[in-house]
């Protein structure tokens, strides 16, 4: 047997948490500043606006294609370069007021025909979404991370005690917080692809917390003279191959598609990598001593009426 | 080894064969029309991964409300004439009222309020009373008809524009409705964007009106017109809509022009898509539709004998021909506007009584092949019947046909080596074991994508990545038993026992962490738009596959090979 983790490892993570929870726990809270304050590099998805992707003659460079689209009357546009120098080809980001947005497509494709011959272009790809849309999109998406937590919270609540919900649910906040923490530090486009990614991310930090609570739910019935503390981080290193192995399994895909995805999955690659990475932290230090906090607190409660009598 | 076990291997080579008549179609990619096959069907692939057209369309119900809310207007102000009770009755702006809840006010004397509310009561029975105070009340179409004019509306726009497909022809065409507000086309593998843009886009509401010479001549009309947009500062900019333009100009026209009547525009196009307006001929149009578009029966293409260019003829149903004959025979003399949408597309002089119900459409100017196609796809429109209500883009999606295969290659590529790297990790740890899971892993991708074969469901870009996602995570499964049985194993149990034990301890755990997937899942589901849908339903089935292969197919292996061999077995490969 090859152990990546040796089985006789006994590590007090319990008792090393502390400054991960304070750690984490600023890390969210400046996150959310971020959020609020610089906030996202939303797509167009979120925004409403139009962007195109054009496979250009050989011979363009920028500054011809931005030449090419003043012509047209579409001169406040971002042209940047993508994939493979060899495609020539270039995404085309196009400031257009909102009633004409339906027609961008149009005039992309008048402006090419004009400067080039018909088989040297090609429109790749455009997408268009208007600024409705893009507000609809936007308020749906907060409700569908919040629902997310909400669901699994109740779920976590039904099948396990209620005192293991708020560890779960925290763990899951903490990573999805921090990735968009991150996300906002890089600049790098919000998108739709990118929120996919943060549900998965969701999922995948409460199957890891979920993994460890098992054991301490197993712990805590065969085991009963250990106190909670000891049922926790025996759970804790028990499952430390598990961990280690999943993710290192999980991540040969999360990285695989990041960089072999091409551009649409690997925003979605990285957003994976970012907060799994961020998930095995915060499964471990944040997750657990919140069953220890809720424990305690379920203990205390119990105490608190005798002493009211006295 | 018992029966039970024979009777799960049986079934679950069944469903390894079935899955695998599922897939081989797409995987060997066979041309379904020639293959000798049993199996003819292949995976969907969505529209980012085969190119095509996706729009979203967004249908302005205020404005459909408006219009009703004026012939309730008008009809509650003839009733009163009628009845000789003087009110004053108009229709309140939006803007007042909630958005999208316009409403009628009536201010007459407070004695007949009751009378009022009575007619109301009995004729106009889709108004409910919102506000009253004395000699004035406020109505507002009810809740429950406004619900059902929406879904009569959509219901409708997805009719016609089906019907515009089909006759343009593009193959499995998905229409559907999203929301109570929101039309979805996907049009896959479609070149002409913009031909089909136009196409699905337009209203095409046809009308016969009478041209108002007799009222006001067109130079004085014109004169009105300019009148307006040099005071009011009205401009109409290339790029807004037209219509808003004509509305806001006709009721700033408002006792300018007679009652009965409102100003509409023959508009001449320079050549080329998207160009502004050669120039606009402002015509004074009788506001009764004579004949519309409901009275035609078939609209073709015809080429002018005299120039050989094309124009739409059109055949009006027999009632409607009827009309016609009369209206023409009298009306001698006077000018006829043919309108397509609110715009006038020619006014010719009626020469004599027209029977038979026969007319046609000419087309402005254009190139030969342009012009075709436009003739082409003005018949379609026609013969298809008008949208209900004007649509607006709300998304616009294309990729191009490149893109998509491109995606299929790229994502592919991603998928396979992120589970190959998976497959050699997993057998380097586990040995013998490992090759059980690679097999339960690779057992899980067949079965997904049999699935989502056998259910119609849509493979898209994020799904492929969702199949190697589930992968990734489907090992979870493999390792929480396998790192079970180990601990059973280090603990000094027999290997039957430790096996036993290792996966019975894991399931309620493996459980738990797919359900917690499935909940993430099922909210995608519910909230992504194509694409991702696609791939919250590969997570979805994911996760029955992986409670599959990891529990049941792995346990079945090991059973066998427990069971199967002669001798006491000491040591597991794990």
């Amino acid at each position: 047997m090859i152990h990546l983790i040796k089985p006789s490892i006994n590590i007090d993570f319990l008792g090393k948490s502390k400054p991960f929870v304070v750690a984490s726990t600023i890390a969210a809270l400046l996150s959310i500043v971020a959020l609020f304050t610089k906030g996202l590099n939303y797509g167009i998805d979120f925004t409403g606006g139009a962007e195109v992707q054009v496979k250009v003659p050989a011979t363009w460079d920028t500054s011809k294609i931005r030449t090419v689209l003043e012509s047209g009357g579409l001169g406040e546009a971002s042209v940047v370069q993508i994939g493979e120098p060899q495609d020539h080809e270039f995404l085309l980001k196009l400031q257009r007021p909102a009633e004409k947005l339906s027609l961008v497509s149009a005039e992309v494709e008048d402006v090419f025909k004009k400067n080039a011959e018909a088989k040297t272009f090609e429109i790749v790809r455009v997408d268009v979404v208007g600024p409705q849309a893009g507000a609809n999109l936007r308020s749906s998406a907060v409700l569908s991370i919040f629902y997310a937590a909400i669901g699994i919270l109740i779920y976590i609540a039904i099948r396990f005690d209620f005192k293991y919900a708020p560890g779960v649910v925290r763990a899951l906040l903490v990573d999805v917080i921090i990735t968009l923490g991150i996300w906002v530090m890089l600049q790098k486009e919000f998108n739709l692809t990118v929120l996919a990614g943060l549900l998965t991310l969701a999922g995948y930090s409460c199957n890891d917390t979920i993994v460890i609570y098992d054991r301490i739910r197993d712990y805590s019935k065969t085991h009963s003279d250990w106190t909670i503390e000891q049922a926790i981080n025996r759970s804790i290193n028990q499952n430390l191959g598990r961990t280690f192995l999943t993710v290192i399994c999980t991540l040969f895909v999360v990285v695989s598609i990041w960089l072999l995805g091409g551009p649409v999955l690997s925003d979605f690659g990285l957003t994976l990598l970012i907060g799994m990475a961020i998930s095995v932290f915060s499964t471990i230090f944040v997750a657990n001593p919140m069953v220890l906090y809720m424990e305690k607190r379920r203990l205390a409660k119990l105490k608190a009426p005798v002493a009211g009598v006295r | 080894m018992n029966r039970a076990w024979w009777i799960k291997l049986v079934l679950l080579v069944t469903f390894v064969v079935g899955a695998g008549v599922y897939v081989y179609p797409t995987l060997a990619r066979l041309d379904l029309d020639k293959t000798g096959f049993p199996f003819k069907k292949k995976v969907n692939l969505g529209l980012d991964l085969q190119g095509g057209l996706y729009m979203v369309l967004g249908v302005d119900f205020n404005k459909v409300f408006k219009e009703i809310l004026e012939r309730q207007v008008a009809s509650l102000k003839d009733t009163l004439k009628v009845r000789n009770i003087s009110a004053q009755v108009q229709r309140l702006d939006s803007s007042e009222a909630s958005p999208d809840d316009p409403r009628i006010v009536v201010t007459l004397e407070p004695s007949k309020q009751e009378e009022l509310q009575g007619i109301i009561k009995r004729d106009l029975w889709n108004l409910r009373l919102t506000q009253q105070d004395a000699g004035r009340l406020e109505f507002g179409l009810s809740r429950e008809y406004r619900s059902e004019v929406k879904e009569r509306t959509i219901t409708q726009s997805i009719e016609v524009i089906r019907n515009r497909i089909d006759e343009f022809g593009v193959s499995e065409p998905v229409i559907t409705s999203q929301g109570n507000d929101r039309v979805v086309v996907e049009l896959p593998g479609i070149r002409e964007v913009e031909r089909a843009k136009n196409l699905i886009g337009r209203t095409a509401k046809l009308e016969f009106r009478l041209v108002a010479d007799k009222l006001m001549e067109q130079g004085q009309v014109a004169s009105i017109v300019e009148k307006i947009e040099r005071s009011q500062k009205l401009t109409y900019n290339e790029g807004e809509k037209f219509s808003d333009y004509v509305q806001r100009l006709n009721e700033l026209a408002k006792g300018k022009i007679p009652e009965g009547t409102q100003i509409a525009f023959e508009r001449i196009k320079s050549a080329g898509a998207g160009s502004a307006d050669a120039s606009r001929i402002p015509h004074l149009l009788h506001s009764k539709t004579e004949i519309s578009g409901e009275d035609l029966q078939d609209a073709n293409i015809q080429f002018d004998p005299e120039n050989q260019r094309p124009n739409v003829s059109f055949k009006l149903t027999p009632r409607g021909a009827e009309l016609f004959d009369q209206f023409t025979g009298n009306h001698i003399g006077e000018r006829l506007a043919i309108v397509l949408d609110n715009i006038v597309h020619s006014a010719p002089v009626i020469q004599s009584r027209i029977g038979g119900g026969n007319g046609q459409i000419t087309l402005g100017q254009g190139m030969g092949d342009e012009l075709m196609k436009e003739a082409k796809d003005l018949a379609i429109v026609l013969r298809a019947g008008a949208l209900p209500a004007q649509l607006e883009f709300m998304e616009q999606r294309v990729i191009g046909p490149s893109l998509g295969q491109d995606s299929i290659e790229k994502g592919t590529r991603a998928g396979v080596v992120g589970c190959f790297l998976i497959f050699a990790f997993m057998i380097f740890y586990y040995r013998a074991s490992g090759v059980v899971a690679v097999a339960s892993l690779m057992l899980n991708a067949l079965f997904i994508l049999a699935i989502l074969i056998g259910i119609d469901a849509t493979l898209t870009l994020p799904g492929i990545a969702g199949i190697a996602l589930t992968v990734g995570m489907a090992v979870d499964s493999n390792v929480i038993i396998f790192e079970r049985i180990r601990d059973e194993l280090l603990e000094g149990k027999p290997v039957m026992a430790a096996v036993e034990n290792g996966f019975s301890k894991a399931f309620s755990c493996i459980f738990d962490a797919n359900i917690t997937h499935g909940i993430v899942a099922t909210i995608l589901l519910n909230f992504g738009t194509g694409p991702i849908r696609g791939f919250a339903v590969t997570l979805l089935i994911g996760i029955f596959t992986t409670l599959f292969c990891a529990v049941t197919f792995c346990k079945l292996v090991f059973d066998g090979y427990l069971g199967l061999s002669k001798k006491q077995i000491k040591r597991l490969s794990i």
